[in-house]
């Protein structure tokens, strides 16, 4: 291990974060609204330690091993998670500590779940850190997805080491940070164009660009208490759903139809991506035979909650937890399904999912032919025994985690209903849950513990479980 | 002709023996020096011994005054070298190589004069796997062969006791088949082959070929109460995923049948499981009854045993043909048990070597000679030849062509159009004949359809 290799990278990250936060400072200026000068001193703050940081860390590592990895990818999340905090704090949005980090916590894990009420009186400044946070958020998953989790194997992903699935046959260039650069462009256009189609559509400019950034990052952070039940007009949502689906999809398979000149025939050979269009269209049918025939809610309405949370979004345009109770359970599982790998979705992922349903397949099939030879395949790709297992391994501890935070969540006093769907949210990263929490209440109300809980659960699904606990092994600290 | 035949294994042995005894100069290149004292003892071809590719090799065994190069040893690449190097250091006209990795035959741009020079090449697997999906096409049939590119089938039957025409004459026949255009061209009683004359009396148990269009054959067989039914959707178990069987498999999936697949090589399954989707693979002993039952032999349209081990493919048969499976195939290797197996009671065997050696035969001949195939034993050939302008054949009835004994004319192509002739018949230019005959009176045969060089 190289202590001070890893305390100069994420000096580095720390920096860059820093530096962000004048962002917010700057828009503070220009729409007279306040609070300019605390982003200034948190962003001094911030940059302070991130150079005393790189000071200490000395230089570039050379060379960093794989138990580096793990331990940057973590530390990351939890350091920044800290102190984007910070803003919240000084500037008396939010004055609780444990509030402060728990928003922190939601943008930069792209849950979306908030503890603010009366956002349409907040100054920009902050609905724009919030926004921010969860792209920059978004922007880290990918990264983190596509060019970090498969060199370090996690949970099955090193099925995307070498080959991708699908038509996409070589990893995507050569080098960790060509990728991240050419995915960094690729998000940054993709954000742009759900801006220009918001403001298109009739949105003013700041949310268009705020809804933007959380939109492809699939947070779901709004600048309004209503959500996108703010705005009603129809064009609006239509954009928004396709700009959901379109980030619920993994990016490096985004990269590949760019380099063929968008064609719908690159998205139609990826087998994950087949499934995940055929997911969404089994949820909207099955939601529309149990609401749209009641006539409870509008069409559009349906169709913008059930794929902003099958997309693991979180964004609402109306109060979803008063249908039918069979959408409940419905929009739960989704949750879990979540979006494609490689993409800013949480949950455990579609491809997991598909193989995980394959290989039960595998099972049953193997108890009619004993001696059969049967593989759980990709396309005409086999998917070898380790992947698999890492797969169940995956499964398993998501499930586990995901009971135990629940009941945790539940020992608070909180009620049922609450508790394991609040559990559910931020371990999936989606943000809002049913009860208290649902698309019309906040995680406010909550006790300090289940937010300490939650926060937790937020930053072990998006490390996707196992870079978390590998942290935790004896052997990992060893020589 | 001056052959050089580069691999002295089963395939290069039987084409050393056929060409040698049609009086052909042979020489065997190979570097068992055993093998090739087992060629030696054989027939009287010239032997050396050697690296089949190696330049100086080639020379020693007379490359420079070679006419046709057959390169079957069992290396692709070797094969291919070898026609590269007599290409360029030899100018040996006509070259053949025995390829069998299908990543060489699906780039046909690869080969041609300025690429790789090989003319022909020849992929015993891909030959020997036509002629399973060629039987099972035609399932109670027991060999079926294309020619005049498809348009017309020779077909084997066996005579059951209780079928129509068990004791039939040949003149007889069409009480049975109305006036349905067919002609019987091949006959075996007790094991022996021959070109029936029209007094030859089909009895139950006899084998017979009939020439028939590919129109007419779903009628022909209605006629003889026989089923012609395609693939798909029947149950198809196979034994031996090796080349042959790979590709087999590989074309009932496409064809949408359910095959269940045995091999017994576990990497070998692996890999087969990787490449087939359809197919269920099962790892395993093709002689494990209980393997076997599991699932569920009983149920089964077709059993096919491809191995490269004849004992397994002729026991696992008989082992099927005990459950009841109606229709069997076995591949068998050694020219010994082709005879002894119908006795046993498998009917429909199929011999890779036997069908490699007669495309290969097929290419050699020289004219106007298009294809070429062995029929029963190895017996009787057929040929398939074009007439031309100057040739004898032309403008005669048949009956006064002077064939060579044991020789009929089996069917004639004409504009698109397939004629079975009676004896007043004329041969016109351009037809192409199919011609029956014995392998004795080939080259006959082939003079007949030889251009006369008077005419120049």
């Amino acid at each position: 291990m190289h202590p001070k290799g890893v305390i100069w990278t994420l000096g580095i990250l720390v920096v860059l974060y820093g530096g962000c936060m004048l962002v917010p400072a700057l828009v503070a200026l220009y729409y007279h609204a306040g609070h300019a000068s605390h982003f200034f001193q948190a962003g001094l703050i911030v940059e302070l330690l991130g150079a005393a940081m790189i000071r200490f860390g000395g230089h570039a590592p050379k060379q960093l091993s794989h138990r580096d990895g793990f331990l940057i990818v973590a530390l990351a999340w939890l350091i920044l998670a800290i102190l984007g905090a910070v803003p919240f704090w000084t500037t008396g949005t939010l004055p609780s500590i444990v509030d402060a980090l728990f928003e922190s916590a939601s943008g930069l894990t792209t849950t979306g779940a908030t503890v603010l009420t009366g956002l349409d009186q907040l100054p920009h400044s902050i609905l724009f850190w919030r926004s921010m946070q969860e792209w920059l958020g978004g922007m880290g998953i990918i990264v983190l997805a596509v060019a970090v989790m498969p060199l370090l194997g996690v949970g099955g992903m090193q099925l995307f080491k070498a080959e991708t699935p699908g038509p996409v046959k070589d990893k995507l260039t050569a080098r960790v940070t060509e990728t991240a650069k050419v995915l960094w462009y690729l998000y940054l256009g993709m954000t742009a164009t759900c801006a220009i189609a918001y403001a298109w559509a009739g949105m003013g400019i700041f949310d268009a660009v705020n809804h933007a950034m959380c939109t492809v990052a699939i947070g779901g952070f709004s600048t309004h208490d209503a959500s996108f039940g703010f705005f009603t007009n129809p064009v609006l949502r239509l954009v928004a759903i396709m700009f959901m689906v379109l980030a619920g999809i993994s990016f490096t398979l985004h990269f590949v139809a760019a380099l063929r000149g968008f064609s719908i025939r690159t998205y139609l050979l990826d087998e994950e991506f087949r499934f995940y269009i055929t997911w969404i269209s089994l949820l909207l049918v099955l939601a529309f035979l149990l609401v749209g025939t009641q006539g409870d809610a509008p069409m559009l309405d349906i169709v913008f909650n059930v794929v902003s949370v099958a997309t693991t979004t979180g964004f609402a345009v109306s109060d979803y937890s008063l249908w039918h109770p069979g959408i409940t359970l419905l929009l739960l599982m989704a949750m879990f399904v979540g979006g494609c790998s490689g993409s800013t979705a949480g949950g455990m992922k579609v491809v997991r999912i598909m193989l995980l349903f394959r290989q039960g397949q595998r099972e049953i099939r193997r108890l009619v032919h004993p001696h059969g030879v049967i593989h759980v395949k990709m396309g005409s790709h086999r998917i070898s025994s380790d992947v698999t297992e890492a797969l169940w391994g995956f499964a398993v501890l998501f499930i586990v985690c995901y009971i135990i935070i629940a009941t945790l969540v539940a020992f608070t006093g909180v009620d049922i209903v609450t508790s394991f769907t609040s559990a559910a949210a931020c371990i999936t990263n989606t943000g809002p849950g049913f009860g208290q929490v649902g698309p019309a209440g906040t995680y406010q109300s909550m006790p300090a513990m289940a937010k300490e809980v939650l926060i937790f659960g937020m930053i072990l699904g998006r490390l996707e479980i196992y870079t978390f606990f590998v942290l935790l092994v004896p052997e990992f600290w060893r020589d | 002709m001056n052959v050089l035949i580069l691999g002295a294994g089963e395939v290069g042995f039987h084409i050393a023996r056929r060409l040698a005894t049609e009086g052909n100069n042979v020489a065997v290149v190979d570097q068992d020096e055993e093998r090739l004292q087992v060629i030696s003892d054989a027939m009287d071809v010239r032997t050396v011994c050697g690296k089949a590719s190696h330049p100086s090799v080639l020379e020693q065994a007379g490359a420079a005054n070679a006419d046709l190069l057959i390169a079957v040893t069992t290396n692709d690449e070797i094969n291919m070298l070898a026609c590269q190097v007599a290409h360029s250091l030899y100018k040996i006209p006509t070259k053949l190589a025995r390829v069998r990795e299908s990543g060489y035959i699906d780039h046909p741009e690869l080969f041609g004069r300025d690429d790789l020079p090989i003319d022909v090449m020849i992929s015993p697997e891909g030959e020997a796997a036509k002629v399973v999906m060629g039987r099972l096409n035609v399932s109670s049939a027991i060999d079926a062969r294309d020619f005049f590119g498809g348009s017309l089938q020779l077909v084997e039957f066996v005579v059951r006791p209780k079928s129509k025409l068990a004791g039939l004459s040949l003149t007889e026949l069409p009480e049975v088949m109305g006036d349905l255009p067919v002609y019987v061209v091949a006959h075996e009683h007790n094991g022996v082959w021959r070109v029936p004359k029209g007094d030859a009396v089909l009895l139950a148990q006899d084998h017979f070929y009939m020439a028939v269009a590919h129109e007419n054959l779903a009628a022909a067989m209605a006629m003889m109460e026989l089923k012609s039914e395609s693939t798909k959707g029947r149950n198809i178990m196979m034994v031996g995923g090796g080349h042959i069987g790979f590709i087999v498999a590989k074309e009932l999936e496409k064809a949408d049948a359910r095959v269940k697949l045995i091999e017994h090589n576990v990497h070998r399954a692996d890999w087969l499981s990787d490449k087939l989707s359809d197919v269920v693979v099962i790892q395993g002993d093709a002689l494990d009854q209980k393997l076997l039952e599991e699932e569920n032999i009983d149920k089964m349209d077709d059993f096919l045993a491809l191995t490269n081990d004849d004992e397994t493919n002729i026991l696992s048969s008989l082992i099927a043909k005990r459950y009841g499976v109606p229709h069997v195939v076995t591949l068998v290797n050694r020219a010994v048990y082709s005879k002894l197996v119908k006795q046993i009671g498998l009917d429909v065997t199929v011999n890779p070597r036997l069908t490699t050696v007669s495309s290969i035969l097929s290419f050699v001949r020289k004219g106007r000679i298009h294809g070429m195939a062995s029929l029963g034993d190895g017996t009787l050939e057929v040929l398939e030849a074009e007439a031309l302008e100057t040739s004898a054949v032309l403008n005669k009835p048949l009956s006064e062509l002077g064939l060579p004994a044991d020789t009929v004319i089996g069917a004639i192509h004409r504009d698109g159009k397939i004629i079975v002739p009676k004896g007043a018949e004329e041969i016109q230019a351009h037809d192409h004949v199919l011609v029956i005959t014995t392998s004795a009176s080939v080259s006959a045969v082939e003079r007949l359809f030889e251009v006369r060089l008077e005419f120049f």
